[in-house]
């Protein structure tokens, strides 16, 4: 696989290095933007240009160190400009029954059901605070500086996140 | 005093719901809530808070997916480097096909080029009589004239005008607001001598030659001046080509076709009004026609799409083989 995408690298440093970025954070990066975005295709679609875009870096400046934080604020970056697109151009799945069947594993839990129908009446900046921290497992401080702001920032957007959760929830319950 | 404490206990109940949360800021947070109604109902006690934060744990305990970025990014580099072979292999076919059909087939002309129709032979080829000007113009449809940044006289006027009369007019249809840049707001006109007068009239609409002043006074206040942004065609403004029949070019047809399409909540256009016509039926059809095959952008309001009109215009003006 390696020698595909990487074909042209003449150290082979950033094939290295990125090769070992995607072995561990290609389930943890593809599930947040999967809950950000909504879609299971268009957050695979997003991973890759993420590991692409820190290929491309790493090639250019082979001693850069780019961490994990540097992955998640380019994912946080590339699903808000996907949520500003899609207002625009609605995207199908070309095979809508893979994402089907792939969405119908976590319908087993409710909670998963839950969160995402109030992730998405979130504003993508309160999603993005709740999935770093509670989701990707990131203190404040952490996520501060992910999302390039400060740690109560982060707080309040959990804070007020947590209160849709709170109404998705109580609605459900009525309708049940 | 009080909104800042409120503004506090939500910063607080943030850090509760990560477990950030200190003794002390917890102690406040409950004094706090003891005394503020709003922020109870609204932040809801620690007990809530947690609770809720829970089934964010749970839905993320109940995640199986177990995407394999690898292969799709290894998918997706193969896919690029075949893009870019095929790419290269469609080019290099293509301009083999155009250079042979240029080559082996002078007599092919298309008569419906998009913005420039320049249906001119190689030298010492057969010229199809029907697409040939009979005085040796080509036909140049300039979009939307009145937002022309450059004079269009410039790439209209044929090179041999001097030599043969060539009357100057200004168009009917631009506005009063354009007209005061001469430039902008000129079209040549072949001389009457050129013409078939008879299949000329038989083009001709009712009652626009010459029009009359009233009428570009109507147009003045016609959105070719003040263009609707609300509406636009899907693609930009060039997504629209008029693509007249070949009798427009043998008849040196000229003017300007001023047009509005109503376009409903899915930009579909519904119907398509000549508002100032070019004075022949074959350029007013086409512009018509045309637009009616674009899809449209819709007016949103409030973020929900609404029916409206698109309107604009088209300039058709004679061009000449001696450019």
């Amino acid at each position: 696989m390696d020698e595909v995408y990487l074909e042209n690298d003449r150290t082979g440093v950033a094939q290295m290095r990125v090769d070992a970025m995607v072995r561990e954070y290609q389930t943890k990066l593809a599930r947040y933007l999967r809950r950000m975005v909504g879609d299971a295709e268009v957050a695979l679609d997003l991973s890759q240009d993420v590991f692409l875009a820190a290929y491309r870096i790493l090639k250019a400046e082979p001693e850069r160190e780019l961490t994990a934080g540097w992955l998640y604020r380019a994912a946080t970056n590339g699903a808000i400009s996907f949520m500003r697109r899609r207002k625009i151009v609605r995207m199908l799945p070309l095979d809508r029954d893979v994402d089907r069947e792939q969405w119908r594993i976590d319908e087993r839990s409710a909670a998963s059901v839950d969160l995402q129908a109030a992730l998405r009446r979130l504003p993508p900046e309160q999603s993005a605070a709740v999935l770093l921290t509670s989701y990707a497992g990131y203190s404040s401080q952490e996520a501060a500086a992910i999302l390039g702001t400060t740690s109560d920032a982060i707080r309040q957007r959990v804070c007020r996140a947590m209160r849709m959760l709170r109404t998705v929830m109580t609605e459900r319950a009525k309708i049940s | 005093m009080m909104a800042h404490d409120c503004a506090r206990a939500e910063i607080t109940a943030g850090a509760v719901a990560l477990g950030e949360a200190t003794d002390a800021e917890r102690d406040a947070y409950r004094r706090h809530l003891s005394v503020c109604r709003r922020c109870l109902e609204c932040l809801g006690g620690e007990r809530d808070v947690e609770r809720t934060m829970q089934l964010v744990a749970r839905a993320r305990d109940a995640e199986s997916w177990q995407p394999e970025v690898r292969v799709a990014l290894r998918d997706r580099a193969l896919a690029k480097q075949r893009g870019w072979r095929f790419g290269l292999a469609a080019v290099a076919t293509i301009a083999v096909v155009s250079i042979g059909v240029r080559a082996w087939s002078p007599s092919v002309v298309n008569p419906a080029q998009p913005v420039a129709f320049t249906d001119r032979a190689p030298a010492g080829a057969p010229v199809p009589k029907v697409h040939r000007p009979a005085s040796g113009h080509d036909l140049v449809v300039l979009h939307n004239v009145a937002t022309l940044k450059r004079p269009p006289l410039t790439s209209v006027v044929p090179a041999h005008a001097a030599l043969h009369p060539v009357e100057v007019r200004a168009a009917a249809p631009v506005p009063s607001s354009v007209a005061k840049s001469p430039p902008s707001a000129v079209v040549a006109e072949a001389g009457p001598s050129q013409r078939d007068e008879r299949s000329v009239a038989a083009l001709r609409t009712e009652g626009t030659a010459p029009p009359p002043p009233q009428r570009a006074e109507s147009i003045a206040v016609l959105p070719p001046a003040a263009p609707n942004h609300d509406v636009v065609p899907l693609g930009g403004e060039d997504a629209i080509v008029p693509h007249p029949s070949a009798i427009a070019y043998y008849e040196n047809a000229e003017g300007t076709t001023a047009f509005e399409v109503t376009v409903d909540e899915r930009g579909l256009p519904v119907k398509c009004g000549v508002t100032k016509s070019s004075g022949y039926l074959v350029l007013d059809a086409a512009v018509c026609k045309a637009a009616m095959h674009a899809r449209y952008v819709p007016r949103t309001v409030n973020g929900r799409a609404v029916a409206s009109v698109y309107r604009d215009a088209f300039t058709f003006a004679a061009g000449s083989d001696d450019r």
